[in-house]
């Protein structure tokens, strides 16, 4: 049977077509290098820290540091002095108070019914 | 962070998990990933450029632009290999466009003038480059198609897919293609070793 010319051009193609498939060009050396070497640069540049990381703070963080840019203990300590002298004063507070020591005696310290037994008058008859 | 070991990575690890991987920072994953789709991609370019250093410009540009969509691909939307392809494509119409305007269909009627010259013997280098001067005479989007059917033995769908048309347009520029193949090559058939006295 007489083949057209079609058929011939399909079987021709297919077999064209299975030496191409049999013919793939292979990977240099040289461009294997530089596509690791793209890979590696794509992967370095990935590394690098997001926002809101220490290295690279976000938005809230550097709030934060504008309104108080003194470290964490730095403004605990300021933070006890301030309390310190804005305290209302008390009578012991004011004792400690340089001049006003003149006001109080030991007595002052003690509880006022334990000292009655020890009276002058008591030891006395 | 454990690495993957690129001697240790079976086959059935698919390429999406395997950029995942790339996208946690892991080398190993690009150089599997490079093994299983850069000769593929530099195959379909270099049948399409007929140029190998543009093929391999272009390859590496889709491998490039993997990497940096790494971190925000979303598994079960594309293939890995599809999207590379679809992204090599382009890039090889860019580069196409460039060099010439698009060939009409009628203009391949008959082979081309410098096909005679291309096949001097009946040999294995001769049936290649009869193959690759036949198809520099298709136009652009029938030339990629028929290297995706019958180079890259891909399913229509998936030609579909990575050229952005529809199955039936793909069938269309693929028949096309192997006429006009066809008729570039008929008068070649007896010095390609394929006469034809059946």
């Amino acid at each position: 049977m007489k083949m057209t010319n079609d058929t011939k051009d399909d079987l021709a193609l297919e077999a064209l077509f299975d030496s191409a498939r049999a013919d793939d060009p292979s990977l240099t050396p040289n461009f294997l290098a530089r596509l690791e070497a793209d890979a590696d640069a794509a992967i370095a540049a990935q590394t690098i820290p997001a926002p809101g990381t220490a290295a690279n703070p976000g938005f809230w963080s550097r709030f934060a540091t504008a309104l108080f840019p003194v470290s964490g203990l730095a403004a605990a300590t300021l933070a006890g002095v301030w309390i310190g002298f804005q305290v209302p004063s008390t009578d012991f507070a004011s004792a400690l108070a340089l001049g006003d020591t003149e006001d109080f005696d030991v007595s002052a310290f003690l509880p006022a019914v334990a000292l009655s037994g020890f009276s002058d008058e008591g030891i006395d008859g | 962070m454990q690495r993957l070991q690129t001697d240790t990575i079976s086959d059935a690890v698919p390429d999406s998990a395997l950029l995942v991987a790339v996208a946690n920072g892991d080398a190993a994953a690009t150089r599997v990933l490079i093994a299983r789709l850069a000769p593929r991609l530099l195959a379909h370019a270099s049948r399409v450029l007929n140029d190998r250093a543009e093929a391999e410009d272009v390859v590496q540009e889709t491998l490039v632009r993997l990497w940096k969509i790494a971190p925000e691909w979303r598994q079960g939307e594309a293939k890995v290999s599809t999207w590379c392809f679809r992204v090599l494509v382009n890039l090889c119409t860019d580069r196409l466009r460039a060099r010439k305007p698009a060939v009409d269909i009628d203009a391949i009627a008959e082979p081309a003038a410098d096909l005679q010259s291309v096949v001097e013997k009946m040999t294995y280098v001769a049936r290649r480059d009869a193959l690759s001067a036949a198809l520099n005479t298709l136009p652009d989007r029938q030339r990629q198609a028929v290297v995706l059917r019958h180079l890259e033995e891909r399913s229509n769908p998936d030609i579909a897919e990575i050229m952005d048309i529809g199955v039936e347009a793909v069938e269309s520029l693929v028949a096309r293609g192997k006429r006009a193949l066809g008729a570039a090559l008929r008068g070649k058939r007896a010095e390609l070793g394929y006469e034809d006295d059946q």
